[in-house]
Order: structure tokens, then C-alpha cells, then sequence
């Protein structure tokens, strides 16, 4: 076990409840996500586990030690990538690196390959000489990351790593967190982007108002709902009578038509195309496109607490 | 050391800080010695009741005195004769005045209690008047045949209280005061070091904190380095300011340049703490602690004279605690000491009262940084 957390509750100043009973445990070579609309306590999360922040109940364990500001040597193994970039001004990309990896690692000749490496692991070969003013979006946020990661920790904490950078670097970034997983190391992935979180999390924790709604990998958690499958068909004339029809279909949990796009949503069993097709033809219904998609987390969050997880 | 390193690269690139800490103490210096150069210090004059004790004194120190003048026929001391030493001593103590002169062992003896605009000009009087008399004794003695040509050069020559600063004149005139009070202010703006030490260090008030906090180094460790960097460029700036401004722009300071770095020392470091305390008190953006310290310092500064000379005496008068928890007001004191006592002991007391703010600072900002855990990110 890496990290145990019991009953945590935490309550900011003015009554708000960021934590509430919050239970979860992250096991060794897990790539572990925190999914959550922003204001969920993901945050809060992450620095009650890193001992920044004070909590009225419960008990926090990383490595099977109980966490405490004073514990060093749990802190040693622990790298963090917070969700604002946090790097000096003032210091190059290099220099950045080197001062924070410094703050883990004594040796110069062993941090001078740490560094090189973490340059090359995201991909800043070029940039070593940049102040961070000059980097773009993308390019920041992977300096956050090498800064976070260079002493080559058992434990790394990416505090919604992705906000704000291009698809691109996006990519890149996803990628650098599985490579870090396969190297060894375990890694906690905080987000509100669900793709995110669904294409590189081994286990999954969805949180709302501090609370964990939900958990497990990707696939029990959209088995945990009624949703099967959502079909959306974009009708080329508008039909007036068309959500009378289509809530004849076989399964039909729910239908909404609007702008011409028609949504059905079908719980779980056969999908409902062949249906839709036939009753198209026999009704001389004229459609353009069809696209039908399986369960998301999206879905997931939504059917459990009524509200879009990028509200 | 490579922390200590770093920090100093980081230090020497904050750039809005080097301006405020560095380039804006000496552009004001500049500005003061192209104002005052073109002004003769009787532009600041008035004319200043002196006590004196006449009995104990030459007659022709107290004519020279009577008739000495700022301009056109403007007096520049009125003398108070009334009075005896042991008179003027009870008044002294009673702060019913600010000073006297009496004669002791063929020596003029100035006593105060406090500096001040009016100590000073008596004290540049009296010392040139003296260093005229010694020369007028040492021809009389050893060639006499001379003394017309001396006295018709004094005459020609020698006008009490009209030289400038560029004239680089060895003895400290009225107008020091302000250079002191300006190099009180660049010892001061250190606090801007302050901000950032406890801002970097913090996790509750910059993301940097956060990583620093989370780091396996001790969070004391880091703030010693971070102390001793902001010191030793402070420290070093300081001590190029005080070097532009004596070799530079001629300001009349005293040649005992230890003594003018060992204040600089001291004010930086209480510069420094100043800041720290500031910061942990403050909450808000860097920027915003960062108006706060410009106003405070510059607040501090002028209450110590910088922007109007009697300021200072007028605060400190109605108001003498500020005298001792100003960081300003005690520099320019230790400062202004190196020139009215020669047995240091004002100097020195001012020294102890910017180690004790300093300690007391320190102290406070430990007290507001002590918990290791926050409410709040």
C-alpha cells in the first residue's frame, strides 16, 4: 500500500466542507485518478495527503508511515506537480530544474544526470537556456512537470497537470505519465477532464463535495449505471412527431430533439441502431449522420449526482 | 551552497526589486546632490537661539557668534547669556532646551543631547571657528610676520555655512543629513528580500512555497540561505551606494568608513527582518506586500528626515517611542552620531536599538510562520 487515507474531513474557514469522510487507498504501480468538477476537493485532497494542510479527523499513511510535516524521508520519495505552474521567474528552464531537484538530491554529479534526464523526459532539449516568460503554455506546464519529477520519485502527484495546454502537448503529457508508471513509479492524477482521467487510470475515484461518490476501474464504474449506449442522429428536415416514435424503441431510457439532433439513450443490452434504421425507413425519416457511444465518465458522474462533471 | 548560489541569481533577477533596492537609492542620490548643489545651505537657515555659557568663553567667539551672519543682514545665532553651566545642564536634562556651549580647559565644549538641524549648524560653526583659530595661533607663534596676508585671506575667503556638497568638503554640513537619511532608506529597502524570503518559503502564499514545503530540506535551513544571500547583496549594493555618494558625488561623510558599513550591515539586516515580519503579517499577492513595504519604508524614511530634515524632530518630539522603533530614525542617528560624539556611545546605543528591532522582527515572523500546517492554501 502506498497511500491509505481514513476518514479524512477537512472544513475551511466559513462552514465549507471541502473533505467529507474522504477514504481511499492507492497501491503500488497504480496510476490512480481523482476525477471531480472543479470545487470538489481534489485539491484539497492531494495537500491534506502532502501534510500542507490541516484536517479535523482522520489519518493519513504514505509507504505505511503516518504523514507529518516533519516526516523527510516520506517527503524524499514523494515528487509533486502542482496544478499552477510553480517555477522561478527568474531561473532558466535548467536552473529551475537543477535548484528543485537540488532540494532532494546533494550529489552534483548524480543531480546532473537527474536533470538531463528529466530535460529529456519531457521533451525540453532546446529550451534548457529559456526563462520560463519565453516558453509557451505547453512548454511551461512540462517544466512543471520536470521539476516535479527529476529526482526520480516512488510517489508523483499530478495536481490537473493538462489545464490550459494544447491538445498536443496534452498528448505528450499523458504519455510522460504512463512512461513514469511504467519506469515505477506510482502515480496519483488529479482532473476534471474525464477522457483524461479514462485513458490513463488503472483505478478511479470520482469525488463531489468532498465526498467520494464512487470507485473502481473505468470499466466497474460504467457497469454501475443503467446507461448502455447513447445514439445521436442528425435529421436532414425537422419531425415533429419524432420523440413519440423513438420512445417505442426497445430499452429506451431517455430521448431529447433539439436543432435537429435527435439523442436516444438505451440501457444495457443489444444496441438499438438496426431498430432506429428500420423505423427510419418504415417512417421515411431522413437522417445524415449516426453516431452511437458507450458509457462515459461524464455519464457516469451525471446519472449518480444529476449534474455534468464540467459544471 | 548551490542553493546559496541560486538564490543569489534569483535575487539579482528580480528586476522591479533591484530597481527599488539598488537603482532608486542612487538616482535619489543624484537628484539630491544636482538640487542641493546649486543651493547654498543658507537656503535652509534660520535664525537659531543658542545657549551659551559667557563667562567660560573667548568674547571673540561669542562676537564672531553675534555677528555672524545668513544673509543680508539676517542673523544667523541669537545668544542667550542668561544662564550658567549648572543652569543650562538642569535644562538640558529637563529637555527645555537642546544645547549649550561653555568654554572648559581652552576648549569650546558643545553639549547635547540629541542630533539635530540646529546641533548641526552650531557644530559646524564652532568647528570652523576653531579650525581658524588654531591657525590664526600657529602663525601668531611660529611666523608672525605673515598674519596680514592670512587674515586678509580669511577675510577674502572664509564665509561660515556657504559651501555645497560638491565642493567635497571634508567637514559634514546640514545637507548631510539627507545623504544619511537616503542611505537610511537603501538599508531599508532590503525589506523588499524580506518579502520574498517568507513569500518563497510559504506554501500558503506563493505556489513555489508549496514545492519548497513538500521538499525533504529543512524549511529553516532554507530561510538561513535565503537570509544570508538577500544580506550579502543588499549589503554589497549598499556599500556601492555609500562609495558613489562620498567618492562620487562628493557628499561630506566622515572617512571612518567601517563604522558607515558596520550601520549598513545592521540596517540591511533589519531591512531585511522588517520585511519578513511584513510579509508574514500581510496576506495578499507579492505585489501587493510589495506597495505595502514601498509606502512603510518610504514612511519610515521621511520620518527620519528624508523628504523634510525636521520632520524628524518634530515627529520624535511629540512622539519619542518612534525614535526607537524606527529602523530609519536609527540609522540616521548612528549616522549623524559618527559626526556630533567622539566617544561613539550614541553611535553604538543606536546599533544596539537596530539589533534589538531586528531581533524583534525576526521573533514576530517566527510567530506568524511557526505552524507547519496550514488552515488554508
Amino acid at each position: 500500500m502506498i497511500v491509505k487515507v481514513e476518514n479524512v474531513s477537512k472544513t475551511y474557514k466559513g462552514g465549507v466542507k471541502a473533505l467529507n469522510n474522504l477514504s481511499f487507498e492507492v497501491h503500488e504501480g497504480e496510476i490512480f485518478g481523482f476525477l471531480g468538477p472543479n470545487g470538489s476537493g481534489k485539491t484539497t485532497a492531494i495537500n491534506s495527503l502532502l501534510s500542507l494542510l490541516k484536517y479535523e479527523e482522520g489519518s493519513i499513511e504514505i509507504f505505511g508511515e503516518k504523514m507529518h510535516p516533519d516526516r523527510y524521508d516520506i517527503k524524499a520519495q514523494i515528487g509533486l506537480v502542482p496544478q499552477n505552474v510553480a517555477v522561478f521567474e527568474e531561473l532558466t528552464v535548467i536552473e529551475n530544474i537543477d535548484y528543485f531537484c537540488g532540494l532532494y538530491i546533494k550529489d552534483k554529479e548524480k543531480r546532473k544526470r537527474l536533470v538531463q534526464e528529466a530535460i529529456d523526459f519531457t521533451s525540453l532539449n532546446g529550451y534548457e537556456k529559456f526563462l520560463p516568460k519565453k516558453l509557451s503554455g505547453g512548454l511551461l506546464r512540462r517544466l512543471n512537470i520536470a521539476c516535479g519529477i527529476a529526482h526520480k520519485p516512488k510517489l508523483i502527484i499530478l495536481d490537473e497537470p493538462t489545464v490550459g495546454v494544447d491538445p498536443q502537448s496534452r498528448n505528450k503529457i499523458l504519455e510522460g505519465v504512463k512512461k513514469l508508471n511504467e519506469e515505477g513509479a506510482t502515480i496519483i492524477y488529479t482532473s476534471h477532464y474525464m477522457d483524461e482521467v479514462e485513458q490513463i487510470c488503472d483505478y478511479i475515484v470520482i469525488m463531489d463535495k468532498g465526498k467520494v461518490i464512487i470507485h473502481g476501474n473505468k470499466e466497474k464504474l460504467k457497469e454501475s449505471i443503467s446507461l448502455g449506449e447513447t445514439i445521436e442522429v442528425k435529421l436532414l428536415e425537422e419531425y415533429d412527431n419524432i420523440l413519440d416514435l423513438v420512445k417505442e424503441l426497445p430499452n429506451t431510457l431517455e430521448t431529447t430533439y433539439k436543432d435537429n439532433l435527435l439523442t436516444i439513450k438505451s440501457g444495457k443490452g443489444q444496441t438499438n441502431i438496426p431498430n432506429l434504421l428500420d423505423l427510419f425507413k418504415n417512417e421515411d425519416i431522413k437522417y445524415g449522420t449516426i453516431y452511437s457511444s458507450v458509457p462515459t465518465l461524464n455519464d457516469v458522474f451525471l446519472e449518480i449526482t444529476g449534474k455534468d462533471l464540467r459544471d | 551552497m548551490d542553493i546559496f548560489k541560486t538564490r543569489i541569481k534569483v535575487i539579482l533577477r528580480r528586476r522591479d526589486n533591484v530597481f527599488w533596492a539598488f537603482i532608486f537609492p542612487l538616482l535619489l542620490g543624484l537628484f539630491f546632490h544636482l538640487g542641493f548643489g546649486s543651493l547654498s545651505e543658507d537656503n535652509f537657515l534660520e535664525t537659531t537661539e543658542v545657549y551659551i555659557e559667557a563667562s567660560s568663553l573667548d568674547n571673540a567667539l561669542i562676537t564672531a557668534m553675534e555677528n555672524v551672519e545668513i544673509k543680508d543682514g539676517k542673523k544667523l545665532f541669537i545668544l542667550n547669556q542668561e544662564h550658567t553651566k549648572d543652569e543650562l545642564e538642569v535644562k538640558l536634562i529637563a529637555e527645555e532646551i537642546t544645547g549649550f556651549v561653555y568654554g572648559e580647559d581652552n576648549e569650546v565644549i558643545f553639549r547635547i543631547t540629541n542630533s539635530g538641524l540646529t546641533q548641526t549648524i552650531v557644530k559646524s560653526f564652532l568647528d570652523q571657528y576653531m579650525q581658524i583659530n588654531a591657525l590664526v595661533t600657529k602663525v601668531v607663534t611660529t611666523n608672525p610676520e605673515v598674519l596680514p596676508n592670512v587674515l586678509s585671506d580669511l577675510e577674502t575667503n572664509v564665509t561660515y555655512f556657504t559651501s555645497d556638497l560638491s565642493s567635497a568638503d571634508p567637514n559634514a554640513n546640514v545637507l548631510t543629513l539627507y545623504f544619511y537619511a537616503l542611505i537610511a532608506m537603501a538599508c531599508l529597502f532590503a525589506a523588499y528580500w524580506g518579502i520574498n524570503l517568507v513569500n518563497d518559503v510559504s506554501a500558503n502564499m506563493s505556489d513555489l512555497g508549496v514545492r519548497v514545503e513538500i521538499a525533504p530540506t529543512h524549511r529553516l535551513k532554507l530561510i538561513i540561505i535565503y537570509f544570508l544571500a538577500a544580506l550579502l547583496v543588499h549589503y554589497i549594493g549598499n556599500i556601492l551606494l555609500i562609495l558613489f555618494l562620498k567618492y562620487i558625488l562628493g557628499v561630506a561623510f566622515t572617512d571612518n568608513i567601517f563604522l558607515i558599513s558596520l550601520i549598513s550591515l545592521v540596517g540591511t539586516i533589519s531591512g531585511i527582518a522588517l520585511g519578513a515580519f511584513l510579509s508574514a503579517l500581510i496576506k495578499g499577492s507579492r505585489n501587493f506586500k510589495e506597495g505595502i513595504v514601498t509606502s512603510v519604508t518610504l514612511v519610515l524614511s521621511a520620518l527620519s528626515g528624508l523628504m523634510f530634515l525636521d520632520l524628524k524632530y518634530y515627529v520624535e518630539s511629540a512622539l519619542p517611542i518612534i525614535k526607537y522603533i524606527n529602523p530609519a530614525s536609527s540609522l540616521t542617528d548612528a549616522f549623524n552620531s559618527l559626526y556630533y560624539y567622539n566617544d561613539y556611545s550614541m553611535y553604538a546605543a543606536n546599533i544596539i536599538n537596530l539589533v534589538i528591532l531586528s531581533v524583534v522582527f525576526i521573533f514576530l515572523t517566527y510567530i506568524l510562520m511557526r505552524g507547519k500546517k496550514y488552515d488554508s492554501i
